[in-house]
């Protein structure tokens, strides 16, 4: 071993503290890196898999009732290669396990699960055969979320008479990987499931001999799909066909294709603005350990060291940091991204969801810091080379030190000399001060970024479930109903408010684009559902246009006072050009709302009501559930509380590792920060602060001047964090902002409060760490020759 | 073995008090003797140079009077504190208290001015003097608002000895205060420290390897293999101005 490899060791065993600090630095950057594009990687992969073995559909189309017979002209239709007709219907399971009305979607199998298309995934027993009448297949998210095992038996209402199925598998679909009941803007897998039955037993069950309601279809390779839709909705109107839509508007691939756009978002913002913040801190941190090696450096330059052996020598102190923190880096991005598919694994059924690196993530991670790092170092020797080994070998010339105008607005008592040195010396040293001003400044976003979730999620409740939808039941009925039923809703014990909905599912057309829908008919002194405009006003629907959620217009590329083209997609499928009356704010789902008289007159159906809202007596709701249950006019039942309750329970899991990994390198962040600067600014100043040891200052006193300067940059930073999280966070939220929900931007000041709070308390225990040295200076040394 | 009191002056009992001081460092495997079984007295207002050579003892003697080092064995006493064994807070008191220190190598604040470098000690002190008058005495009122880095070696030492005597300290330790500066700087050095001694009676301990500085004391000790070897007194002090080397 060289004696520059033997004195890099020994360096690298003085400066430990250091060392960690800084390849805990790389190491951050390194596991939100790696751990967010395997994440994603992960997730994409899981779903590409499940979709090609699977396969799963490029077209989804649902009507009232077609013969079986129309199939093979279907299937002609140029671009088309597979059609699967099916029976899918909504039906009532009775469960009374839970007070809850649980509802299902029951589909058929026309191949005992090995479907042509959306073929079952069965994790446990089997599909139903062809010709069983009484069992089915359950998707697995049902069967965790109440227990349920192969054999049990789930009964249905079926026109009035319970039927029994038995469980005989538990199964996946690539259709229902995230499965979230029509009109429900979050799932609940407590009450709803999905039932697979054979064709036979849905046949009889539904009355559909030889017909169908429902097909999916996968196009020939290179198809254009527009044209296909177009063909398929000009056949299938006749029977009732609400429109075909391609994979993007598939509700169960829609949200899962936000979330993995999300993920993929994230896996490029978030890890390079940490990048950008850890490569900064890692050059400016290892610039200054250089620059303090300065007369060695010199002084083997005089012993007659060529240049290059010297940057070699420093380099290989940048890799063996970089490396150190890229394996700890490698190994925390695996955690976070093994946390973060586990927690997606309440959320979407894949059969094979597993956290795997990628191993180019893992390279580029190391990569990137290793060039971060050895520019740092390079800049500082550069410097340091430069000079003429005898002038390097003397200490850098003392700085220039002046007054600064900011001693000018002192008053002349505070302007002590103490509180001068330290102003001066934060002052004298503009870079270096900024690397920790800097440091904690990106910390604090961090932080708010780890937390600011929460926030958002209230703020998206506190919009869409207390200003908007303020009713806490909401009802559905099996068909449009007479108005006259919301007098006996409102007879109902505990019922304090009622009101009727008329919800149409409508496609929307602007130009080019188009997008399938519902539009929801209101009455104008409706309370318990009301839009809000974008100032959070409420505001009524009109009764000569459509009111817009602003995302809906987004996709449209409208706005008020456009017109577009309004199709009902049931009844008599009328259309209609509407204004566009009102944008509104909302945070979950993309909605549209009429005047209740307009859209029913639009319908020409009479006055019918399709859902009700309903503000019931706390004490009083599972009792008028439980009675709402067995009532064959209401489909379905949903309360607030309880769907609230259910998402957040999944969602807290995401969050609470998100704001966790954060809040680890937020502290990370600050805590390579501050100890490294706290570390060579005492390394360059022990000498002055022996002296005033000597001079009679207490070590609270010298602690009080080096830490004072920390503090001037720490309260700096924050202040200058504050700011710069509201930016980053508002650049977030717009990045994860989809059409299933739209995050604002939002944050508490509380957690403005907690990211300042963690930053501190990071800042003080590294002080603290520090202070120890500062404890034992030695004072003998001050009398000394200066080093 | 003797003690070394004065000879001539003395007038009530000591300020410094050090009987049987010890001193042995490890230095691997050897042991070394920095101070050999040493007794002193130094009696209030005295102007005391220690002289030797390198290796003499007398900077870890200095020390172990200003509260920097303890001794491996003995005594040493300051009136009525004792400087063995006390805490760092206990010593850390005594030097912010009553000693004022000068180093070789002036160890001035580079970020403070002048007249701020010597306005930081009168921070923590009890009764000190008004900075200006002391930068008066040291003749440095013309350049109070300068940065160290502005000023001569002569210059950065004056602003040193005002630093040290600003808050009228008991007794003023001096580690080599010339050894950094040459001839004509050490003199006027020298009268600042002398005149410090004159005007405000403050004890004064120099330590020096320079002989010449010897006359300007009431008493000379010089050391040598850790031990007090000689002790002279001087019945008439020169000023700074008359001292040569």
């Amino acid at each position: 071993m060289s004696m520059l490899d033997r004195k890099l060791l020994r360096d690298i065993g003085a400066m430990r503290g250091q060392v960690l600090s800084i390849a805990l630095l790389v190491a951050s950057g390194v596991a939100v890196f790696v751990g967010s594009v395997s994440t994603y990687e992960s997730l994409s992969s899981a779903v590409s898999r499940f979709y090609e073995t699977a396969r799963f559909p490029q077209l989804f189309v649902t009507l009232k009732r077609a013969p079986l017979s129309i199939v093979p002209q279907l299937n002609t239709i140029p671009g088309v290669a597979t059609i699967e007709p099916r029976i899918v219907r909504e039906v009532i399971v009775d469960w009374p396990a839970t007070s809850q009305p649980v509802s299902a979607r029951m589909v058929s199998l026309n191949h005992a699960g090995d479907e042509r298309l959306a073929r079952l995934h069965l994790r446990r027993g089997t599909a139903p055969e062809p010709g069983s009448a009484r069992s089915a297949a359950v998707n697995e998210a049902f069967v965790e979320a109440n227990g349920v095992n192969l054999g049990h038996e789930i009964r249905v209402l079926l026109n009035g008479k319970v039927e029994a199925y038995h469980v005989s598998g538990v199964a996946l679909s690539p259709e229902y990987v995230y499965a979230v009941k029509p009109g429900l803007p979050i799932p609940d897998d407590r009450l709803y499931a999905i039932l697979w039955v054979d064709r036979s037993a849905a046949e009889a069950a539904f009355d559909m001999k030889a017909a169908f309601n429902d097909a999916v279809v996968s196009l020939a390779p290179g198809a254009d799909p527009k044209p296909v839709i177009d063909e398929l909705d000009r056949l299938l109107e006749p029977y009732g066909s609400i429109g075909a839509v391609a994979q993007r508007d598939q509700p169960s691939n829609r949200f899962l294709e936000d979330e993995l756009n999300q993920q993929k978002v994230m896996s490029t913002t978030i890890p390079f603005i940490f990048f950008g913040v850890a490569a900064f801190l890692l050059n400016s941190a290892l610039g200054r350990l250089v620059s303090a090696q300065r007369e060695q450096i010199a002084a083997l330059k005089a012993l007659g060291f060529p240049t290059s052996a010297l940057i070699l020598h420093y380099l290989k102190l940048v890799l063996v940091i970089v490396l150190i923190g890229s394996a700890l880096g490698i190994a925390a991005g695996w955690g976070f991204g093994t946390a973060m598919i586990a927690s997606y694994q309440g959320f979407f059924r894949l059969p094979e969801l597993h956290f795997g690196l990628t191993p180019w993530s893992a390279m580029l991670g190391t990569a990137i810091s290793l060039t971060a790092a050895s520019l740092g170092v390079l800049t500082a020797l550069r410097q340091v080379v430069g000079l003429a080994p005898a002038v390097a070998m003397r200490p850098a010339a003392p700085l220039g030190f002046r007054r600064s105008w900011v001693e000018a607005l002192l008053p002349r008592t505070v302007a002590r000399s103490r509180r001068l040195m330290i102003l001066r010396n934060t002052a004298g040293r503009p870079f270096r001060s900024l690397l920790t001003v800097a440091g904690v400044a990106f910390a604090i976003p961090m932080m708010v970024l780890g937390i600011f979730w929460r926030d958002a999620i209230n703020e998206m409740i506190a919009l869409q479930f207390n200003l908007v939808e303020r009713g806490n039941t909401m009802v559905t009925f099996p068909h449009p109903m007479d108005r006259s039923i919301m007098r006996d809703l409102a007879r109902e014990p505990g019922v304090l408010v009622v009101e009727g909905q008329r919800i149409v599912p409508v496609r929307l057309r602007a130009g080019q684009r188009s997008y399938l829908t519902s539009v929801i008919g209101l009455s104008a002194g409706d309370q318990l559902r009301r839009p809000h405009d974008t100032m959070l006003r409420p505001i009524a629907a009109t009764p000569d246009g459509i009111t817009l959620t602003r995302r809906l217009a987004e996709r449209l590329d409208v706005k008020a006072g456009d017109v577009i083209a309004v199709e009902a997609m049931e009844g008599r499928r009328r259309k209609r050009d509407l204004p566009v009356s009102a944008i509104v704010d909302e945070s979950i789902g993309m909605a549209s709302y009429m005047e209740i008289e307009t859209l029913n007159r639009f319908t020409d159906e009479g006055d019918v009501v399709s859902a009700a809202s309903l503000y019931v007596d706390q004490t009083m709701t599972s009792a008028l559930v439980r009675k709402f249950k067995n009532l064959p006019t209401i489909e379905s039942v949903s309360m607030k509380a309880y769907t609230l309750s259910s998402f957040m329970e999944k969602i807290a899991g995401l969050v609470f590792v998100t704001a966790g990994i954060l809040a680890a390198f937020a502290t990370i962040i600050t805590v390579g920060v501050v100890y490294n600067s706290a570390r060579i600014s005492l390394q360059e100043r022990a000498w002055e602060l022996a002296s005033l040891r000597v001079l009679g200052f207490t070590r609270g006193e010298v602690a009080g001047i080096l830490f004072g300067e920390f503090a001037i940059e720490i309260v700096l930073g924050i202040l200058i964090g504050l700011p710069l999280s509201h930016a980053v966070i508002g650049l977030i939220a717009r990045f994860h902002s989809n059409e299933s929900f739209q995050i604002p931007a939002v944050i508490a000041p509380q957690t403005y409060f907690i990211a300042a709070a963690v930053v501190l308390t990071a800042a003080a225990v590294s002080a603290y760490i520090v202070k120890g040295r500062v404890d034992k200076l030695d004072l003998v040394a001050a009398l000394k020759t200066r080093e | 073995m003797d003690a070394y009191p004065p000879k001539q002056n003395s007038e009530g009992l000591p300020v410094f008090h050090a009987r049987g001081l010890s001193k042995t460092y490890r230095m691997g495997e050897i042991e070394v003797h920095a101070l050999r079984d040493v007794d002193l007295d130094i009696f209030e207002g005295e102007f005391v140079v220690l002289l030797g050579p390198s290796g003499s003892g007398k900077s870890t003697l200095l020390n172990i009077l200003g509260g920097l080092d303890s001794p491996t064995s003995g005594e040493a006493h300051w009136r009525d504190h004792n400087l063995v064994g006390a805490t760092d807070a206990e010593l850390t008191r005594y030097r912010r208290e009553h000693v004022g220190f000068v180093f070789q190598f002036y160890n001035l604040i580079p970020s403070l001015t002048v007249l701020e470098n010597v306005a930081l000690v009168n921070e923590i002190a009890d009764k000190p003097l008004d900075p200006l008058e002391v930068l008066e005495l040291v003749g440095l009122e013309n350049r109070i608002d300068h940065f160290p880095a502005q000023l001569s070696g002569g210059e950065q030492q004056r602003v040193a000895v005002a630093r040290a005597i600003v808050k009228s300290p008991d007794v003023l330790l001096c580690d080599e205060p010339t050894g950094a500066l040459d001839y004509e700087t050490g003199k006027v050095v020298l009268a600042a420290i002398a005149r410090a001694n004159e005007r405000l009676g403050t004890t004064t301990i120099i330590i020096t390897h320079n002989a010449a500085i010897a006359g300007m004391a009431d008493r000379v000790l010089r050391l040598g293999g850790g031990r007090i070897v000689s002790e002279e007194c001087n019945s008439h002090r020169l000023s700074a101005n008359e001292v040569h080397w």
